[in-house]
């Protein structure tokens, strides 16, 4: 069965068959038109495919604001490797929680090494203050 | 009294110790050394990036690794990768601990 064949009330405003009816199931390829028919398993993979694809733009996102905020120094390395395993992973089809988790915990660390590089010369003002300060006394 | 570093040192197959072996197949940049480590142990030892940076920039300011950019990459976001290459100092510090780890604790390369 095409899709040309389906009765209008089967399907919504897109074209897209919303009765799970395995007789309206069309292999890829088969029909005459490039809009394939979906039951609705395939409705929910395509809604899976959209929210992963929502937190991977979310997650880039919040890369891509911590990359304003934080030294470029630190966040091209980090947050760029951050974003390549993030591109990586959801295309292996990891969930999409984990997409988010992973640019949360890359923001953190980020956070935590500029916390580092500015610590290092607050460390040596005070190693010299303590210096200064010693021999003063 | 023993510091971070000589800490560091004494363990056989501690971080530093494997981005150093890690390093000798070749340069590579953050993501692709974790990779690397996680391929060559079997997935024994994962490296998280809460270690890896600031023991790559520890080594980097010893002078035992080198690192150099490449140009922005749209993959990346537009931002350049950073790699890391042994330097003379730090190939012989890996050959040395490669052997150390072998006599003392008789540990088989964890990461060839």
């Amino acid at each position: 069965m095409v899709i040309s064949d389906v009765p209008l009330e089967l399907m919504n405003v897109d074209g897209v068959i919303i009765d799970d009816h395995e007789d309206y199931a069309i292999e890829r390829g088969k029909a005459d038109r490039p809009r394939e028919a979906r039951t609705r398993r395939n409705l929910g993979v395509g809604m899976a495919r959209r929210r992963q694809s929502r937190s991977l733009r979310q997650a880039r996102t919040l890369l891509d604001l911590a990359s304003f905020v934080l030294p470029r120094k630190i966040t091209d390395e980090t947050i760029g490797d951050a974003v390549e395993a993030i591109e990586k992973a959801a295309k292996e089809g990891v969930h999409p929680w984990k997409l988010q988790a992973k640019a949360l915990i890359c923001v953190f660390w980020a956070a935590v090494f500029t916390l580092r590089e500015v610590g290092k010369p607050a460390a040596l003002l005070a190693a010299i203050w303590r210096l200064l300060s010693g021999s003063l006394w | 009294m023993t510091t971070k570093t000589q800490r560091k040192r004494r363990d056989p197959v501690s971080i530093r110790t494997t981005l150093l072996q890690a390093l000798t197949g070749g340069p590579a940049y953050g993501l692709e050394l974790v990779d690397r480590v996680k391929e060559r142990t079997g997935g024994r030892m994962v490296v998280g990036q809460g270690t890896l940076y600031p023991t790559l920039w520890d080594l980097e300011e010893e002078g035992l690794v080198a690192s150099y950019e490449t140009e922005p990459l749209p993959e990346r976001g537009g931002r350049p990768r950073k790699y890391y290459e042994l330097t003379a100092n730090g190939l012989r510090e890996a050959r040395e601990e490669r052997v150390l780890g072998r006599l003392l604790f008789g540990v088989r390369e964890a990461v060839q």
